[in-house]
């Protein structure tokens, strides 16, 4: 039973490593071309599959097992060390298993998502011919994701943090030939990259004030030496800054890049270059989610630091209203579904920022099925309109898609927070927890997310409603071709329908600190999440009241009346320019950023590199080469000048020689 | 009487030597005498290996003729490990040349007879004994392709250059006889050990000895011979002369100044110190704008031997351990080298850096040894070579010569230059007209062991870059036990 | 003066065997004069001419294996007056010092080089 956990994090690596041995195998007389068709991959691809696929859902049902004996089992949390990696002196760094309340509801929802994935793939990349590479990619992401919600320390994490990180760059680059794909790749690799600078600084403060990164090491000195932890202050520009503050800070940065928080966001759309399914396991349900689940990890941390809490709120209500707000106008179907995730994890993030990491737990798991949900179905769309991704060529596919039309309702309707569906439960204990934290601070948030609330049912309903509803608006030849898509990509949803529809109420028992049995620790000052309970009736249906009329208002303009959207965009032609163009922040950072960068770039290529550098480096390469020419000019190829050269040598040497001694 | 089991080896070398000239003087195939002097070779390492003898041989009052320790033992062993394979690059050469082919081996076994000696000598006169025998045939074999002028030159330069260097060795060991009344190594330590400055006539003599072993090691600047007679001698003959005489005469060098010479480090280590410094340099910077490959190698050797200098400038156990490394390293990299560079010749390849472009689409495999074995030289991780330099310049840098290290690295970064120049040449250049004509794919005709000794070479290589305590366990202690 | 006669008698024999050896002939022999038997005898070269004209190389392989013997018999003579003192070692010594010039002479043997043409 303790290796369990064990077992079911290396599953997927195996799966993974299983697959790429596959390569090894000859590709025969076919070898000479370089264009791989699929008919010769088929065995090879279908080896990697079924290793891939089935490690993960073997994962999966482990991953059941572990988390179910900890809630009904009664089992407690257990830490299996695997071995030391790193051992300098009095820092030692043991990696293994931490595997908690917290852990093991990521590992349930890592491998659960991961496995539907695996099996949607199966059906939605049968035509690519570069697959095998697809499902390896796919397992080794789900292998980093794993390590890094069991680590039990910030190194493990730190690993597979960037694990997942090289993963997701190389999933959303899975298509290179694609010009987009690579930029969009990139970027999200840089993005993050500035991020994780932030938060390797943050764990260096971290390791230089605990003198180690194990969580058990600083949790126990943080409850032991709580007033001179809090009292101690690191010098930052001349100013005194509250070390815990500044790491507390620090790692939010590093969180909100993964996370994609408003400033660091720009890569998440980009993101969805990638091919569906990856979009639904990494940048919806798991990897931008790993933010989330460290911050809660670290709890006992930052409820020291209530003004770094005050900042993770102010983001993460930004983050819901920004990204609320342009969904609303992309047109691209899985954009706004990007934009939404982008706007739950704000959710998730204020939750944090008023110390309702249960909430937060519990919105990220029921996002996670019905955002999953989403994406594949979305998916399932792209694929029977043959790539075609501009919703506003879609219309009235109800009739040629049934089951996909009914998954995407009941993912929207968990999406919006419609009761009984999953996302209810867990929005309105984030919503609560806000308008009644201590002071009344948070209020202002309560109301941000109560708007983002209902912008979220407008675009999540216009989305079903444009694509479903309504007549088609595309070329008639696409909707001629359009066919429901097979069960090998409809099967894996229904889990996850089961998800969106259920999770809420059965898993409702999340969203109290104590069903964390201690994974996650609120310090009573400022605890949000008893006070909910007592928030007032008006508080409590706001939200719900705004997201009907949000379903309604979506109904009324996006499938009823469709020529009135056109209209109002052009009436509100501003705000509608500053939504479908993202707040202008890509270009904001174009300007601010990436140009500088590029002129300086440029100067000191040409002026420090090649004129200066380079002339430095090219002048002595030539001075050597001439001295070279010069002293070729004394091998003679006569005996006597040798000869000569050898005693004038030896008369001086023993001259010098002579001198020494004698003198 | 003295115990002949210390000198089995040096008497079986001669005595193989004559049986194989008297082998092929009555009919014998010279590819039957390669093969009994390659058999004699690996059995000569079992004795060797197995029952290391230490200890002295023709003792007389203080000292002894010859010694036997750790470190003379080693450097004889890897002499054997080195001699084998260049006796197989003889062979494929000389065959269908007009030359003494089986007369070779004698000579290389009285050769290295001679490096044994060398190695062991604790007297004047046998060190000069051990010198001539071992240049005399050296000479002989530079001069095997008699009918080409080349060789005939090499053979005479080198001769008249070693003669002048033997007459100054002899004239050295007189001057030390008359200043002290001994040849002995021991008892001149004796008379050098009452500290203070040498009488000027010792220190002359002294000098000039050490200066016949700087000769046979081509240190700037006693060096100019050697661009002329690598060139000029056959091929083999070249790898022989590149891989061995360095290691007998360095060996030589390493115990004259950690033995009878120790007393006097203040002098000898700054002298050295610039002699390296002018190897390393001259070598480097000359070998850029050689267009022969052999000649290129043959600066390469000059440069080589400045980094094998820095390790006995550096006068530590982990220094001389380090020279030792180093030429076993070198030695191996040189001959397998050669071993392609004589393949190359036998496909009428032009061995020139020119010749040598395109040469990784004509001939992939030899390029591709080629390139693994000029990256070692050129001190490239993970290959063997960077390992060398390393234990050179450690050790240096310890000894508190950081800005020879310096002047060193900077050496190397040249010398780098040039093995990645041909890298470039192989791998990216265009073939002109006239190679591409003259280079065409000629099969070699039988199955020769070149490939065998550049594949060792590459693979021995590779692994003292990955695992260089194979051999730095050995050297270390070998040099540990000069002290 | 007793430990010098052997010298007198060395010196008696040396001149008398010269001096047998130069009147013999004269009492005995013919005599028929022409150019080159009248010219000093200087082992086939002109006997007055330029110094640095090329020879044949085969003077100077059967110079080199004159020097070789020569050497030899200086040898021998110092070795063969202190032989009782060497005792087995030196004669061991010796006989391998023979044994390599023998080698020696019978490579060049094999390999013609004593043969003039």
């Amino acid at each position: 039973m303790t290796h369990l956990p064990t077992i079911l994090i290396l599953l997927p690596l195996l799966g993974a490593l299983a697959g790429a041995l596959t390569y090894l195998w000859p590709t025969g007389a076919k070898r000479r071309s370089n264009i791989r068709t699929l008919e010769h991959s088929n065995i090879r691809d279908t080896i990697a599959m079924a290793t891939t696929t089935g490690s993960v859902v073997l994962a999966a049902v482990l991953a059941w097992t572990v988390f179910l004996s900890l809630w009904l089992g009664g089992g407690a949390a257990s830490h299996v060390d695997w071995f030391t990696w790193l051992n300098a002196g009095p820092w030692q760094v043991t990696f293994g298993a931490l595997t908690d309340k917290l852990s093991a509801t990521m590992y349930v929802v890592v491998a659960t998502v991961s496995a539907c994935v695996h099996v949607y793939s199966i059906g939605y990349m049968h035509e690519d011919a570069s697959r095998r590479r697809f499902f390896i990619y796919l397992s080794a992401f789900t292998f980093a994701m794993l390590m890094l919600v069991s680590a039990p320390n910030l190194v493990q994490m730190f690993l597979g943090w960037e694990g997942v990180g090289v993963c997701s760059y190389l999933l959303i680059g899975f298509w290179h030939h694609k010009e987009s794909a690579n930029a969009a790749a990139m970027k999200a690799f840089i993005v993050n990259r500035v991020a994780d600078a932030a938060m390797l600084v943050g764990l260096f403060l971290l390791l230089q004030t605990f003198g180690s990164l194990t969580y058990g090491d600083i949790f126990g000195q943080l409850g032991a030496n709580t007033a001179a932890l809090m009292n101690a202050v690191t010098p930052l520009f001349g100013y005194e800054v509250s070390t815990l503050s500044l790491a507390a800070l620090l790692i939010f940065v590093g969180a909100m890049g993964k996370s994609a928080q408003f400033g660091l966001h720009t890569w998440l759309p980009d993101a969805m270059e990638g091919p569906t399914p990856v979009s639904a396991l990494i940048h919806a349900a798991t990897m931008v989610t790993a933010g989330v689940f460290l911050l809660c990890r670290l709890s006992p941390l930052y409820e020291l630091t209530p003004d770094v809490l005050h900042i993770v709120a102010y983001v993460g209500a930004l983050t819901a209203i920004f990204a609320a707000t342009v969904g609303l106008t992309q047109t691209d179907i899985k954009r706004v579904i990007a934009y939404s995730t982008c706007s739950q994890l704000g959710y998730m993030f204020f939750a944090i920022g008023v110390s309702a990491y249960p909430a937060a737990m519990f919105h990220l798991t029921t996002h996670a099925f019905f955002k999953a949900l989403l994406f594949l179905g979305a998916g399932s769309v792209i694929h029977a309109m043959h790539h075609e991704q501009n919703i506003f060529r879609m219309g009235g596919l109800k009739t040629v898609l049934p089951i996909t039309y009914v998954c995407m309702w009941l993912g929207s309707l968990a999406l919006a927070g419609i009761p009984p569906f999953a996302g209810f439960f867990s929005k309105d204990l984030i919503l609560e927890s806000a308008f009644m934290a201590p002071g009344g601070w948070a209020q202002p948030v309560y109301y941000v997310g109560a708007l983002a609330a209902m912008l979220t049912a407008i675009y999540g309903f216009r989305i079903v409603f444009m694509a479903f509803e309504g007549a088609f608006m595309g070329d008639e030849k696409v909707r001629s071709h359009a066919h429901e898509s097979p069960w090998v990509i409809l099967g894996p949803m229904m889990p996850l329908a089961a998800g969106a529809v259920l999770a809420g109420l059965l898993l409702s028992p999340m969203g109290t600190l104590e069903w964390w049995q201690g994974a996650i620790v609120i310090s009573h000052h400022h605890d949000a999440l008893h006070a909910a309970h007592h928030t007032p009736a008006y508080a409590k249906y706001a939200p719900l009241l705004l997201a009907i009329c949000g379903i309604a208002a979506a109904w009324y303009l996006f499938a009823e009346y469709r020529n009135i959207p056109r209209k109002l965009a052009s009436v509100l032609a501003i705000p509608y320019a500053i939504s479908l163009n993202k707040w202008y922040v890509d270009e904001l950072y174009d300007l601010a950023v990436v140009r500088p960068t590029r002129v300086l770039a440029g100067w000191l290529y040409r002026f420090v590199d090649q004129e200066g550098i380079d002339g430095l480096v090219n002048g002595a390469a030539d001075a050597t080469k001439q001295a070279g020419q010069a002293l070729r000019q004394t091998q003679t190829g006569h005996v006597a000048h040798y000869a000569f050269a050898m005693v004038m040598a030896l008369v001086v040497g023993l001259g010098l020689l002579l001198w020494r001694v004698m003198g | 009487m003295t115990d002949l089991t210390l000198l089995f080896p040096t008497i079986f070398l001669a005595v193989w030597a004559l049986v194989l000239l008297m082998y092929g003087a009555f009919g014998g195939s010279a590819r039957t005498t390669a093969a009994f002097a390659c058999f004699g070779l690996a059995m000569l390492l079992v004795p060797m290996l197995t029952k290391p003898a230490m200890g002295s041989a023709f003792v007389l009052g203080q000292g002894a003729l010859l010694g036997f320790s750790p470190f003379t033992q080693l450097a004889q062993v890897l002499l054997l490990v080195l001699a084998i394979p260049v006796a197989l690059l003889a062979e494929p050469f000389f065959e269908g040349r007009k030359a003494h082919r089986a007369e070779i081996y004698t000579l290389m076994l009285l050769s290295l007879c001679g490096m044994f000696i060398l190695t062991a000598a604790q007297d004047f006169l046998p060190m000069y004994m051990g010198l001539e025998l071992m240049s005399f045939p050296l000479y002989i074999m530079a001069a095997m392709l008699r009918d080409r002028a080349e060789s005939s030159e090499a053979a005479l330069k080198y001769f008249v250059l070693g003669g002048l260097a033997s007459g100054l060795l002899l004239f050295g060991v007189g001057l030390v006889y008359a200043a002290t009344g001994t040849t002995q190594f021991a008892s001149l330590m004796v008379a050098l050990g009452q500290g203070g400055m040498p009488w000027p006539l010792l220190s002359v003599g002294l000098a000039l000895t050490v200066l016949a072993v700087l000769f046979k090691l081509s240190v700037v600047p006693f060096h100019m011979w050697t661009p002329d007679v690598y060139q000029g001698a056959p091929t083999p003959v070249t790898a022989f002369m590149a891989a061995l005489p360095k290691l007998a005469a360095i060996v030589l060098l390493v115990r004259l100044l950690e033995g009878p010479l120790s007393g006097l480090q203040e002098l000898w280590q700054p002298a050295l110190a610039v002699l390296a410094a002018a190897s390393m340099v001259v070598g480097s910077v000359v070998a850029i704008r050689q267009t022969d490959v052999k000649r290129l190698l043959a600066w390469s050797t000059i440069a080589n031997v400045g980094f094998v200098l820095c390790g006995v400038v550096a006068a530590s156990p982990q220094g001389h351990g380090g020279v030792l490394f180093y030429l076993a390293v070198y030695g191996l990299t040189m001959v397998g080298l050669f071993a392609v560079l004589i393949e190359l010749e036998n496909l009428q390849e032009p061995v020139t850096v020119h010749g040598l472009a395109g040469l990784a689409r004509r001939r992939p495999w030899l390029a591709t040894m080629l390139l693994m074995l000029l990256f070692s030289m050129a001190g490239v991780p993970p290959f063997a070579g960077f390992m060398a330099k390393l234990n050179v310049f450690a050790p240096l840098v310890a000894a508190g010569y950081t800005w020879l290290a310096v002047v060193g690295v900077m050496a190397s970064v040249v010398a780098a230059f040039y093995s990645l120049w041909l890298v470039k040449t192989m791998y990216f250049d265009v073939p002109s007209a006239e190679v591409a004509v003259v280079a065409k794919p000629v099969q070699s005709a039988q199955q020769s062991p070149l490939m065998l000794v550049a594949l060792a070479a590459v693979a021995v290589v590779l692994v003292l870059g990955v695992l260089p305590g194979l051999l730095s366990n050995l050297t270390l202690p070998a040099a540990t036990a000069l002290f | 003066m007793v430990s010098y006669f052997p010298v007198l008698v060395f010196a008696a024999l040396a001149v008398g065997i010269a001096v047998a050896m130069l009147v013999g002939p004269w009492l005995l022999a013919t005599f028929k004069r022409d150019k080159v038997k009248t010219s000093a005898y200087e082992c086939g070269f002109e006997a007055f001419d330029t110094a640095r004209r090329t020879f044949d190389v085969r003077f100077y392989l059967v110079a080199i294996l004159f020097i070789v013997f020569d050497l030899e018999v200086a040898f021998l003579f110092p070795w063969a007056m202190a032989l009782e003192q060497f005792g087995w070692v030196g004669f061991v010594s010796m006989m391998v010092f023979l044994g390599v010039l023998t080698i020696g002479f019978v490579y060049e043997w094999k390999k013609g080089a004593l043969e003039w043409e």
